[in-house]
């Protein structure tokens, strides 16, 4: 196990050298002039080319990708080009708003989605499944960002029960987990009902039911705990890409998570920035799926180390 | 147990309607931003949303009391040469800085170096450029701009190469606020989030993307402002819900301006309507550049088929209404604009004789590139519409803003129409001139150069501010609008929305007038 865990670290290391070195090609490549967003529209060509020189954005290519690497592996990921602030210390900053939403979100996701999956599953056709299959649909096809304003003038303005966006307390965060959470309920219930109605199939679910065992033993310990695994990978999954960002939550609530930090870094060619929370993206997903590989291990004995 | 467990639910549901009932009753100043804010420092920041976040920790030494007349601010008098070349100043006696360490001479000396010094890379260190020496020291080749030199502690005598008349408007921006050697030195890169100065407020604490907090400086030095006890700025708010907000009462203003989506609703409340603030202090232009390096937009005539046939006043529509049609460089409120520069009759079949007359029957095809900001979109949707009414086919492509200046400041010849817009720096007729139509102007995208105009423009521009100078600009503005160099759309007016309960006035230096902003 130990083996396997080292292997797995070291090619993850190999994997987030990968992206560095693949996303600084991209935003080398990528139209626009980060000297010029930095002084704006308005600033004489002089002064953008003085900043250029001053940043080092005037050498070649291998000349950047050298000099941000051999920084970057000593932990230092520069300074942001649009408000000068360390890149490390603006993306740790960031972390504590990404991982709650992260979090809270994959909480609704899975507090909803798990007993609408079960339900749906059980008593397929019911009310209980068609309401399932609304839900789904609602969360599947409404755009997050209606959703989102939607509940803020109904339960922020209309009904004051939360505050109007914002970041800070609690209460703060239902709304936006909520609105993250919906669309993925629909997304786990709908794994769940198939991977339920596929395991009920098999042998040793039918030989459960022969020996006598009441309905909700064999849907707990037979059917559950194998129809779970699906839900176990996409939830590692899941948790990763949301700490990577959910840029229109974090948009429409005024939440200041990570995803809000990455496109603000586009959108101004903040190479330094961009480079930070995409290493950090890929750091999350990286080690999450390992983490999850791990698990997997440890709860199904049938996967073996190979 | 049944009324046990009401009762908890009634008292959950009072304490979470006071949490959310913010207190927009006290004696704080509630600011909204609908991003990050990017830096507080005045030199640093060349925004719509960083000037005004800059005047809330600083100061210069003059203020505007409106476009071209200057108020003492940290200096309480100030004589101009004669040759309107040196601008000395005299402090106020015991300036401090907000930590209340003393504001002298030498602090306002260290300011300006510290702008004009490349390592700070200001993006607007050029409008003190026709300082003696100051391009030399940008430039690194020199140890000190000689033209800031300070006579004793309460006196500054700053000297120009030659005549700048707006020199004093460039004074209340914020290039000319002054910064504290301490803060600087003491912040490093950071100073930009830890403000300070000696402006109405002082920083009690900034959280990237979430909150900046502001406390009243006790050292400001016009007492009983500001009249906040301090100010506190949500960012990251969704420009919808920043409406939501201040009608809830929960914030006094928004620095964004009200967008066309929500303008309608509010301009027709009779209630909200009056909380809208008009943004006329600071004009703004909206313009498609033609590329007068090459055909056929060399050509005089088809620059003014092009203008004639466009429907200023759908734009205005576009606009729900807050814009005026212009015919020529300047806008209508600017002193200098000339009355009877007025936009052309919108004209299809007269755009189309002056087209064939310039050998162009069949009109032609061209491109033109805008950024993806919704107004900018739909004009350019419009503009482009209104061309193939005459015969102009329009390619448009609108792009990123990051992408769009890139390929703007190539200044390709490739690139036929470029629709821009231009907000004044300061309201003096040069303003729109210099960058825009000048031969080599930073905002010249379209490369237009008159040698002829130039001269007259270089003329006019030698007399000091009043009567004389209008008069000339005036002429000025009628032989511009003859040649066409671009085609004036609408000046557009932006608007501001404030709580019921503030009282703030816009201004032509900073946006927002926060140090004399009051309650009613």
């Amino acid at each position: 196990m130990t083996a396997y865990i080292i292997r797995r670290l070291l090619g993850a290391l190999g994997v987030i050298f990968g992206v560095a070195t693949i996303s600084f090609l991209l935003v080398f490549l990528m139209p626009g002039d980060a000297a010029r967003m930095y002084a704006g529209p308005r600033a004489p060509e002089e002064t953008v080319q003085r900043i250029r020189e001053l940043w080092g954005l005037d050498q070649p290519l291998p000349v950047q990708y050298v000099r941000y690497m051999g920084r970057a592996i000593q932990g230092d990921l520069g300074n942001s080009t649009r408000d000068k602030r360390p890149v490390l210390q603006a993306v740790v900053e960031r972390l504590p708003a990404t991982i709650q939403l992260a979090v809270a979100g994959l909480f609704i996701e899975l507090l909803v989605g798990i007993p609408l999956g079960i339900l749906a599953a059980t008593r397929p056709g019911s009310w209980i499944d068609q309401l399932a299959t609304i839900i789904s649909l609602i969360g599947i096809s409404v755009p997050q960002f209606a959703l989102g304003l939607v509940a803020l003038y109904v339960f922020g303005f209309l009904i004051p029960i939360f505050p109007l966006g914002g970041y800070g307390t609690p209460l703060h965060l239902v709304l936006p987990a909520i609105v993250l959470g919906i669309g993925g309920t629909a997304f786990y219930s709908r794994v769940l009902r198939n991977s339920i109605l596929e395991v009920s199939g098999e042998d040793y679910v039918r030989t459960a039911r022969a020996k006598g065992l009441s309905p909700r033993r064999v849907l707990t310990r037979h059917i559950l705990r194998n129809a779970m695994m699906p839900v176990v990978t996409l939830a590692g999954l899941d948790l990763a890409l949301l700490l990577g960002g959910v840029v229109v939550i974090e948009a429409v609530f005024g939440w200041p998570g990570i995803g809000l930090q990455a496109w603000t870094a586009i959108r101004n060619q903040d190479t330094p920035m961009i480079m930070g929370t995409v290493l950090f993206a890929s750091v999350a997903v990286v080690f999450l799926n390992l983490f999850v590989d791990v698990l997997y291990i440890a709860i199904d004995p049938r996967v073996r180390l190979t | 147990m049944r009324y046990f467990r009401a009762g908890i639910v009634v008292l959950l549901l009072t304490f979470v309607l006071s949490l959310t009932t913010v207190g927009a009753q006290d004696n704080t100043l509630h600011i909204l931003f609908n991003q990050d804010m990017r830096t507080s420092d005045p030199h640093i920041a060349y925004e719509t949303e960083t000037w005004p976040t800059a005047s809330l920790f600083y100061v210069g030494l003059v203020k505007l009391a409106d476009p071209g007349t200057p108020i003492p601010a940290l200096a309480e008098s100030w004589t101009i040469s004669d040759d309107g070349t040196v601008y000395t100043f005299t402090l106020r006696p015991d300036l401090k800085f907000a930590n209340g360490s003393p504001l002298t001479a030498e602090e306002v000396k260290w300011s300006f170096m510290r702008l004009l010094n490349p390592e700070t890379a200001s993006p607007t260190s050029f409008m003190f450029e026709p300082l003696v020496g100051a391009a030399e020291y940008l430039a690194g080749t020199a140890d000190d701009v000689p033209g800031i030199k300070v006579i004793d502690p309460l006196t500054i005598e700053f000297t120009t190469t030659a005549p700048v008349w707006t020199m004093m408007q460039r004074f209340a921006l914020p290039p000319g606020f002054i910064v504290s050697q301490e803060g600087v030195e003491a912040a490093g890169d950071d100073f930009g989030r830890q403000p300070l100065g000696a402006g109405p407020f002082m920083i009690e604490s900034w959280e990237s993307g979430v909150m900046i907090v502001g406390k009243k400086n006790p050292y400001y030095y016009e007492p009983g402002q500001p009249a906040f006890d301090g100010f506190d700025m949500q960012l990251g708010v969704e420009s919808s819900v920043e409406i939501l907000k201040i009608e809830n009462g929960e914030a006094d203003i928004a620095l964004d301006f009200v967008s066309s989506s929500d303008y309608p609703r509010l301009s027709a409340d009779s209630v909200l309507a009056p909380q809208l603030i008009a943004s006329e202090g600071f004009p703004n232009t909206g313009y498609v550049i033609m590329n007068n390096n090459k055909e056929p937009f060399s050509d005089v005539r088809v620059r003014q088929a092009l203008s004639m046939a466009v429907d200023r006043q759908r734009l205005v529509q576009i606009k729900n209404g807050r814009g005026t049609p212009i015919g020529g460089f300047l806008p209508a409120s600017v002193v200098g604009h000339n009355p009877d520069v007025v936009a052309p009759e919108w004209d299809v079949e007269g755009a189309k004789a002056l087209l064939a007359e310039a050998g162009y029957p069949d009109g032609f095809t061209t491109n033109m590139i805008s950024t993806l900001f919704p107004d900018d979109v739909a004009f350019a949707q419009a503009v482009v519409g209104d061309l193939s009414a005459i015969g102009v086919t329009v390619e448009l492509e609108s792009i990123d803003t990051a992408q769009f200046l890139d390929v703007v400041n190539q200044k390709s010849d490739d690139l036929s129409l470029i629709m821009t817009n231009w907000y004044m720096d300061y309201q003096d007729p040069s303003n729109n001139w210099e960058p825009l139509l000048q031969c080599g102007g930073s905002y010249n995208w379209g490369n237009y150069c008159n040698e002829d105009l130039e001269a007259i423009f270089t003329e006019a521009n030698k007399i000091p501010l009043g009567e004389e100078r209008w008069a000339a600009f005036s002429a000025f503005e009628a032989a511009v609008a003859e040649q066409m160099p671009n085609i004036p759309l609408i000046q557009a007016v932006d608007y501001y929305f404030a709580s019921s309960r503030l009282n703030i006035q816009t201004d032509p230096a900073v946006l927002l007038r926060f140090a004399e902003a009051t309650l009613k």
